[in-house]
């Protein structure tokens, strides 16, 4: 339907062509779903950097395609199923840290592979779930249902419900473990809880940019906001702001250019990031 | 609030009393620090003295209760004992844990710290400018945490500490990565809060010129006390070999540990 989109901008104008297909329903809910889904991932992103656990989102990401796969064969909804299984990996992750005594690092080096392989296992023993596969992969936002819409609202709601309590003490515990103790703050279960909210937001995103781009949304919007901002604050703005211009952009361009969308987003963040380089590079980002 | 009335008879009083401390970290069968005792006077500037591995800052975490180790430690206020959340112990860390590529603000970091304080007075604006004043920074109050130089971030963390209106306040190694004359600005700052504010100070350092300037008391620590005294009692060639080894002057430690921060890297 869109590949012959240049072609229409040709014969109807531009206005009437981005008119045209932003009527189109499917491209509808692959708008309102990414942006919902980039806002949330800007801010948690902020919070990854922070803790420095870039690859955190990674693992729970590519572990979460095992959990997608076990739906599927059981014939549960499979983003349900890889919920569950995905924060099951990221509440056990402390206690097996301990119990094999790896860095973190390490463990998580060991689990992405290893819960990617059961994915990939479960999935052979699904002749004819290649395709889908694939999607789960990369993404296809372009597939997500109203009822997807409903539920990505529903996430939605509770983490900035959550986000608005208790950001501050998230953030405490982020920077600086060691006195967020000494402040009373109760750092375990502060960490769980930052845990158990990325890993529902990177399973939302699955459908957005997949099991092994989904990471991209995490870290790259944050760290373009990072070599632009000069506080906390703005920081916290920017990023959802840059998370969702880089959804935006990669959706229409992939419409436009008939590219797969998750990449294309990914790329498209990729390039922001490297404008922002740029631009803290040329010390244009004035120090207050 | 402190307490500024400048009463003679609380001048002695004790305000930490530290019995039978000890811990091993989890997975190590020797102790890193064992059987510690001690007491700290109201308004003094007490230091750790001893060599690296000797458990100077394990001994720091027991009592600010990071690390959970046997102990019986007991706070005073004015004769009476109070417990840990009302006396209120600030923290200055060792190194420098905050990530420094963050971009916040001293006043974003300060505000942050207050807002997740259960046991800070208020949250209000004034409280952090009153702070930034005590610790001579208040005009980088809007400056990111990374443009700051070495003297100026540690006096920040110095009063994100001020932040508990703390009667005890803990510092790690504080002179650590900045240069001589912040060092020495540091210590005036501190040495002003315990004398104006009522602060007790207990710091663990390297430094043997800080040591003998400023010290009341000094705490000779090799996993446990080998002596306590003034800095003019303890900074004699016995209680050196005792402490570091044979061979090892008081005067020559500081020009070793001197030359070993130079090439270590840290400024």
């Amino acid at each position: 339907m869109y590949t012959s989109f240049i072609n229409m901008i040709i014969k109807e104008g531009i206005i009437n062509s981005f008119i045209d297909l932003f009527s189109l329903a499917f491209i509808q809910r692959a708008l309102i779903a990414g942006v919902i889904i980039a806002i949330l991932a800007g801010i948690v992103g902020v919070m990854t950097l922070i803790r420095k656990v870039a690859f955190y989102g990674d693992a729970i990401a590519h572990s979460s395609l095992a959990g997608v796969a076990i739906g599927l064969f059981f014939g549960i909804y499979p983003l349900f199923t890889a919920l569950i299984y995905s924060i099951i990996v990221a509440l056990f992750l402390p206690a097996m840290r301990k119990t094999f005594s790896l860095s973190f690092d390490n463990i998580l080096g060991i689990l992405l592979p290893l819960s990617m392989g059961l994915g990939v296992l479960i999935f052979s023993f699904l002749p004819g779930y290649q395709p889908e596969m694939m999607s789960f992969l990369f993404g296809n936002i372009l597939t997500i249902q109203l009822q997807e819409i409903y539920l990505i609202i529903g996430i939605f709601i509770v983490t900035i419900i959550i986000l608005s309590k208790l950001i501050n003490p998230i953030l405490m515990t982020s920077l600086d473990e060691e006195y967020a103790t000494l402040l009373g703050l109760n750092v375990k279960w502060l960490q769980r809880l930052y845990e158990v909210l990325l890993t529902i937001i990177i399973v939302a995103g699955v459908k957005l940019l997949g099991v092994i781009l989904i990471n991209a949304l995490l870290i790259i919007p944050a760290s373009s906001a990072k070599n632009l901002s000069n506080s906390m604050k703005m920081w916290l703005i920017l990023s959802p702001i840059i998370s969702v211009i880089s959804v935006f952009g990669g959706i229409v361009s992939s419409v436009l250019l008939n590219t797969p969308p998750g990449a294309t987003i990914a790329v498209f963040a990729g390039l922001i990031f490297l404008i922002s380089q740029v631009i803290s590079k040329l010390n244009l980002v004035k120090n207050s | 609030m402190i307490n500024k009335v400048n009463n003679p008879a609380d001048k002695n009083a004790i305000v930490l009393e530290v019995k039978n401390l000890s811990y091993s970290y989890p997975g190590f069968s020797d102790p890193a620090v064992f059987d510690i005792n001690f007491r700290l006077k109201s308004k003094t500037i007490n230091m750790i003295i001893g060599p690296n591995g000797s458990g100077k800052s394990t001994l720091l975490k027991v009592i600010l209760g990071i690390l959970e180790g046997e102990k019986v430690i007991t706070f005073f206020n004015q004769g009476k004992e109070i417990s840990f959340n009302d006396a209120h112990i600030g923290y200055v860390p060792q190194k420098r844990n905050i990530d420094t590529t963050i971009p916040i603000t001293v006043n974003e970091f300060l505000t942050l710290t207050q807002k997740s304080c259960k046991r800070c007075f208020s949250d209000a604006e004034a409280e952090i400018i009153d702070v930034l004043q005590k610790v001579n920074v208040v005009e980088y109050r809007y400056r990111k945490l990374g443009d700051l130089s070495g003297g100026q971030f540690q006096r920040v963390i110095l009063a994100r500490a001020l932040l508990h209106n703390p009667k005890i306040l803990i510092l790690d190694e504080p002179e650590a990565g900045i240069d001589i004359n912040a060092e020495r600005f540091f210590y005036e700052v501190l040495q002003d809060l315990v004398g104006k504010e009522g602060v007790t100070a207990l710091i663990a350092t390297h430094e043997m010129e800080v040591v003998r300037q400023y010290a009341d008391q000094v705490l000779c620590l090799n996993k446990t006390l080998i002596c306590t005294g003034t800095a003019k009692e303890i900074l004699t060639q016995k209680t050196f070999e005792k402490l570091y080894g044979v061979h090892t002057k008081p005067y020559d430690h500081v020009h070793i540990i001197h030359q070993h921060d130079h090439k270590g890297g840290h400024h």
